[in-house]
């Protein structure tokens, strides 16, 4: 579903996309189009999309395309999500010890929607992290 | 008059003594451990054996230990035949000079215009003409400690002393007979190594370790005086220009609260200094 969602195909494109939201969270996917994680991810994106519009806007940067940020946001996992609030990074406690960005592909639309909405309202408050309403770590497999 | 090296050295520096006065012979034997003399035949202890080695440098105790070394007149007959024999076969080239060397028990010969020095005749074909080891010694010394604690006097005495033993040993060799000469090169080529002062600090033993570092005046307490850790200093071993844009040093708690810059940020800082364009 990746070619639904805009993709930004440059460093300053994305540091636009992200400057120009006054009032909505940018949810950033780096990873590759073709990446099956990704894939799931996009999917899921799409999916979400048209609900969350009103509070958040979702792009696309192929990591390949634009390596400007590949070192800086330690961008090596096939899939990433992070978010930016009026251009500062939001940190979100998903309760795997990378408070940074979601780096495994979100299946569960609901579950998304959650995450933005809680990382509207705190960055709203001006909180630069907020807890995940789900906790993401493995101990409850083992 | 004999004064400590050590503190004619200082007196020099100020003034107090002159330098010619130090000349007090020119035979290093005897007086010149005591005094300090700038002149070819002055050394740090006379009597030291180890003035070949270009990595050695006498201390106190060459002083007091060895004393003024061998007198000439108890050199065995049969070293002072070969070297005359060498001699005669072998005649010095101009410039040169033998002299003794109380601490190797040999004759050496040194240049004096160019202060090189050698064991054997310098037209010996299997002489081989070098620095003097104590000036050798110096260097090495200051390249590795910067500046050396033992005295600047003492430190050339031996320079001058380390050169007589060069020429001595090359004598030696040819005296001697090729046997013993190769023994004698032996020898002067492992003695170095040993007494190096950039021993390998996995081979010394933790008082040697600590030996070494209040030598070079390392605090015991650091990782480098009894460890492998280099010296430096505490920042050291961070990365400080990081790669990532979080703050690499965090960690327990604060490590998940490192926020990443903005991409403007990023793009701004990978932008070359030179162009300021736009904004």
């Amino acid at each position: 579903m990746s070619y639904m969602l805009p993709h930004l195909e440059n460093g300053w494109q994305v540091d636009q996309a992200i400057l120009a939201e006054e009032d909505r969270v940018v949810v950033v996917r780096f990873g590759h189009d073709w990446d099956p994680t990704c894939m799931q991810m996009d999917e899921t994106l799409f999916k979400i999309a048209p609900k969350v519009k009103n509070f958040a806007v979702v792009y696309l940067v192929d990591i390949t395309k634009v390596p400007d940020f590949n070192k800086m946001y330690e961008l090596y996992d096939p899939c990433t999500a992070m978010f930016f609030f009026r251009n500062k990074h939001i940190m979100v406690d998903l309760g795997t010890g990378n408070n940074n960005k979601i780096n495994w592909a979100v299946t569960d639309g609901q579950e998304l929607i959650d995450i933005i909405e809680t990382v509207y309202r705190g960055a709203r408050k001006g909180r630069g992290l907020v807890i995940s309403p789900k906790d993401y770590s493995t101990k409850y497999k083992y | 008059m004999p004064l400590p090296p050590a503190l004619l050295a200082r007196l020099q520096k100020r003034g107090i003594i002159k330098q010619e006065e130090e000349i007090i012979a020119e035979n290093y034997e005897g007086d010149s451990s005591k005094t300090k003399t700038y002149e070819e035949n002055a050394s740090g202890a006379p009597g030291c054996p180890n003035k070949y080695n270009p990595f050695h440098l006498c201390v106190e105790y060459c002083y007091d230990h060895w004393g003024d070394g061998m007198p000439e007149y108890r050199l065995p007959e049969k070293y002072v035949n070969l070297k005359n024999r060498m001699l005669a076969k072998f005649p010095l080239p101009d410039g040169w000079v033998e002299v003794y060397d109380a601490g190797v028990g040999k004759f050496y010969f040194w240049n004096k215009s160019t202060d090189e020095v050698c064991w054997l005749s310098p037209r010996h074909p299997r002489a081989y003409i070098s620095d003097p080891a104590p000036r050798m010694a110096k260097e090495n010394a200051a390249s590795l400690f910067g500046t050396t604690e033992i005295d600047v006097s003492r430190d050339e005495d031996n320079a001058h002393r380390s050169r007589r033993r060069r020429p001595d040993g090359d004598r030696n060799r040819e005296l001697a007979g090729e046997n013993r000469g190769r023994e004698v090169e032996k020898r002067e080529r492992r003695r170095p190594r040993e007494e190096e002062p950039e021993e390998d600090l996995s081979e010394m033993n933790d008082r040697d370790r600590m030996k070494r570092a209040k030598r070079k005046g390392i605090d015991p307490m650091d990782p480098a005086a009894y460890g492998d850790a280099p010296v430096g200093k505490w920042s050291d071993g961070l990365k400080i220009d990081a790669v990532t844009g979080v703050d690499v040093t965090a960690s327990g708690p604060l490590f998940q609260q490192r926020p990443y810059p903005a991409p403007g940020a990023i793009l701004r800082r990978q932008k070359p200094p030179g162009d300021d364009d736009d904004e």
